[in-house]
């Protein structure tokens, strides 16, 4: 079975919805149509509509690799966005770049429809750093301190998953583990998830970092679990916390596929796993779309959608499958 | 109802050229003394409430306390004018005035005491100037230099200190030596973990052990600086130093600074809450542009559009002292119905023929010299050197803010001019919601520039907050196909930054420069204290 880590667990096969996700993914896929005949597309639209159109109708109806190779590639180099895409935002001369995701979605699609695969570990090769760490410096010169935490373990676990397809040829992979647990639990769900994956994926998960367990239960709500914790929000220099009063962590179908998947993998106990799985059907089984967004302290309008293609595809695979 | 007459000797007993009232008296016989509203600041709504006894003196003067008699008892007029000045200083306090702090008792409601924070020589002076015209000399201040003690590890904090010295620091004191007991702050302080060089021990050690010679440094430099500024300290006014243990200022490695000058205000205690009303009835019925105030303690003469100053701009470049820069005037020409005007060495721009410095105007001007980014000694120094860097820009976490501002700009330029692009800075307390925003959209968050606070690179991200950012405020709408990225930023909540063309700034600031000084600095080119 073809495997998609962004959400553990999704079979990519004709699958059973429920109907809400079902109306909304058909509204999200009729929504994208309309910018992909504008060329307007990202890579994360390809990955997602591949996947949506895989579960609507058994297979993808669209020509995902053709939009790919026509508006999302340059110099023989994956884009992350088309050239009309990048229009959305003003004069914003960055939307040409290659970061790893955009390198990872073109692979995996390739891979999942059986195309004519290119030799995408040569690319990552290139991208790995002095530091162990997978990325492209072409995208952004920041340095490796000041990148987030789920950046550089989600390349990581790209670029490992990428890589191991060629068993790792030429790679000192010693390098790779030693970057991937040289930061201490982070205490975001999505950070260690991808870390978890990344190190299977290098045949090392016996190095992962400690306190994962008291990470999960901090990241718990009420519905299932939120990305981050409001209360270990600490200024990086002052080592105070922030004034957090107003701040809320919301419920991310995202983020709980990624806790659960880290807990079936770590030593949680059962009881507490099966309770927090029927938590959380519990909630999608009564609003399958009770996905919130994120606010700015008091401010009414959202920030950000609460509902995202991701999450909705999330929210379906916890009700398959958990 | 009383009435007005005009060039009414005004508030401080010069003649002013009024605009409206501040109807205290009136006002608070209305509301039976209880003052209450909302602050909205840094995407929080907070409420503040208020209950005084005022009761007439002579002079068409009240005395105002609150009614449990706590606080200070302030003589002022029961009906205030106003001038641009006034008008003016309250955009100013809108931007770097404090609003309260909140309760820790009762979340989401404040207690207010006056002060303001700007370390700008001019703006100080001004500052001071207008607080001693509302409230005479029953107030005093205490101008306080506060500063992250890491400043003394290393650079030039580090030379001023090892020449307090004699030119060498003495030999490092352990911590258990220097304080054989920790308070809970210095407990709370060696627990927190830091991404700094050197131990938290040491950094405490360094603090207790120098505390007093760097505090003494900070308030001889403070001193110095206000000397310079010709402000004249009365018999109640301070200066002092607050120093704070390293790091935990904002000092990201020793040697970095973190300075901050606060303005407090004595003889105002329990009045803050007054003030605020003031201020925000004021800005209400500038940004509404109607003739009383939703509560009616501001009644404007007019329309506040219809007010102020009228400029032919024509005339304005061609020979006042506040229109020429580094002694260089621009050529104007009308062609057609159009204003044109070029600077030496700049590009043609169109501009609105007939100008009115109305209260809307003012207020703006205020707000901008707080607020906007165009480095301030440069708006002080245009006037006998050439000036770098005058570009307009503006940020702020409310859309008033912004709305005044654009409304400002539109006074002299085409709509279309008035605003080039936006975009949303993000402090790094919310970076974790930009994360979650990201995986929301299947992508991580790529951060852009060497530490990361440039351009965001994740175009899902910046897309996904636009909505945001037009709901939230409204006025950037019409601009909505401008809106350039997301921007990661050290502190704050997510707000809004707008910038115009460069070349707008020697039209604008020169008129916002005569509209705040023109009262008490005739002649620009002299009058106003330079770094």
């Amino acid at each position: 079975m073809i495997e998609f880590p962004f959400l553990p667990g999704a079979r990519i096969e004709a699958t059973q919805l429920n109907k809400a996700h079902r109306l909304w993914i058909l509204k999200w896929l009729a929504e994208i149509e309309e910018g992909i005949e504008q060329f307007e597309v990202s890579s994360s639209i390809c990955l997602a509509g591949l996947i949506a159109e895989t579960w609507i109708y058994g297979r993808p109806k669209t020509d995902w690799i053709g939009i790919m190779r026509e508006y999302l590639e340059k110099d023989d180099l994956p884009l992350a966005y088309s050239e009309e895409y990048g229009k959305r935002l003003f004069k914003f001369n960055q939307w040409k770049q290659s970061p790893v995701h955009a390198i990872y979605a073109r692979w995996w699609i390739e891979r999942t429809i059986e195309a004519e695969e290119r030799d995408w570990a040569q690319t990552i090769k290139n991208y790995i750093q002095p530091s162990g760490w997978i990325y492209n410096p072409d995208v952004s010169l920041t340095n490796t301190k000041t990148r987030m935490r789920t950046e550089l373990f989600m390349s990581m676990q790209m670029g490992c998953e990428i890589l191991k397809t060629y068993e790792f040829e030429g790679i000192p992979t010693d390098r790779l583990v030693a970057a991937t647990i040289s930061i201490p639990c982070t205490g975001y769900v999505s950070a260690e998830y991808f870390r978890y994956r990344a190190l299977q994926f290098l045949g090392a998960t016996e190095q992962m970092v400690t306190g994962i367990e008291k990470t999960l239960n901090k990241l718990q709500i009420q519905q299932g679990f939120a990305d981050f914790s409001v209360e270990d929000k600490i200024d990086d220099y002052m080592g105070s916390k922030k004034r957090i009063t107003r701040d809320v962590a919301v419920f991310s179908p995202i983020a709980t596929l990624y806790a659960l998947s880290l807990a079936c993998n770590l030593s949680v106990p059962k009881d507490l796993i099966e309770e927090w799985k029927s938590r959380v059907k519990t909630h999608l089984n009564n609003d399958p779309l009770g996905i919130p967004a994120l606010h700015m302290r008091d401010l009414a309008p959202e920030f950000g959608d609460g509902q995202t293609i991701y999450e909705v595809l999330a929210a379906a695979v916890l009700l398959q499958t958990h | 109802m009383r009435t007005s007459s005009l060039n009414e000797v005004g508030i401080g007993g010069y003649m002013c050229d009024k605009l409206g009232w501040i109807l205290i008296e009136d006002f608070l016989a209305k509301t039976k003394g209880r003052v209450i509203g909302q602050v909205r600041s840094d995407a929080r709504i907070r409420t503040y409430s208020a209950n005084y006894k005022f009761e007439e003196v002579a002079d068409n003067r009240i005395a105002i306390q609150r009614i449990d008699g706590s606080g200070d008892r302030i003589e002022i007029k029961s009906r205030i004018p106003i001038d641009r000045e006034l008008v003016a200083f309250f955009g100013l306090y809108d931007g770097d005035g404090a609003k309260g702090a909140e309760k820790p008792t009762s979340p989401g409601f404040i207690h207010v005491n006056v002060s303001f924070s700007q370390r700008e020589p001019n703006l100080v002076r001004f500052a001071v100037d207008q607080f001693r015209r509302l409230f005479s000399h029953q107030i005093s201040f205490t101008f306080s230099l506060g500063e992250d003690s890491a400043y003394f590890m290393a650079g030039s904090g580090l030379r001023q200190l090892e020449n307090h010295y004699g030119g060498q620091l003495p030999d490092p004191i352990p911590l258990q030596d220097l304080r054989p007991i920790l308070t809970p702050a210095d407990k709370r302080y060696l627990e927190e973990p830091r991404r700094v060089h050197g131990t938290n021990e040491e950094h405490l050690a360094f603090y207790y052990q120098h505390k007093e010679i760097m505090q003494r440094i900070l308030t001889e430099q403070k001193m110095k600086e206000l000397r310079s500024t010709g402000i004249i300290l009365e018999k109640f006014d301070r200066v002092t130093a607050s120093l704070r243990r390293p790091f935990k200022k904002g000092a990201r490695e020793p040697g970095g600074s973190s300075r901050s000058d606060e303005l407090h205000l004595g003889g105002l205690n329990g009045l803050g809450e007054l003030f605020l009303k003031i201020m925000y009835e004021l800005g209400e019925s500038i940004l509404t542009n109607t003739q009383q105030s939703p509560q009616g303690l501001v009644r404007w003469n007019d329309c506040p559009s219809n007010l102020g100053e009228k400029i032919d701009i024509q005339d304005f470049f061609a020979n006042n002292p506040y229109g020429s820069i580094d002694n260089e005037r621009p050529v104007l020409k009308i062609c057609g119905t159009e204003l044109r005007g070029q600077w030496p060495r700049s590009i043609e721009r169109v501009l609105k023929p007939n100008f009115r410095v109305d209260p809307l105007f003012a207020y703006a001007s205020g707000l901008y010299l707080a607020e906007g980014a165009t480095p301030k000694n440069e708006l002080f120094a245009m006037y006998s050197r050439r000036p770098k860097g005058l570009s307009v820009e503006f940020t702020c976490s409310e859309d008033e803010g912004i709305s005044i501002m654009l409304k400002a700009l539109s006074h002299i330029f085409p709509q279309k001019d008035v605003m080039k692009a936006w975009k949303i800075k993000v402090g790094s307390q919310y970076f974790p919601e930009l994360v979650t925003i990201g995986l929301k959209h299947g992508v991580p968050m790529l951060r852009g520039g060497n530490s990361g606070d440039g351009k965001l690179r994740t175009m899902e991200i910046s897309l996904a907050l636009k909505s945001w950012a037009l709901e939230s405020f409204p006025s950037i709408q019409p601009f909505a196909d401008r809106y350039s990225h997301v921007e990661p930023t050290g502190a704050g909540v997510a707000r809004v930054h707008f910038w115009a063309s460069s070349s707008l700034g020697k039209w604008l600031f020169p008129l916002m420069m005569y509209t705040v000084f023109h009262g008490t600095v005739t002649n620009p080119k002299e009058g106003f204290i330079i770094d």
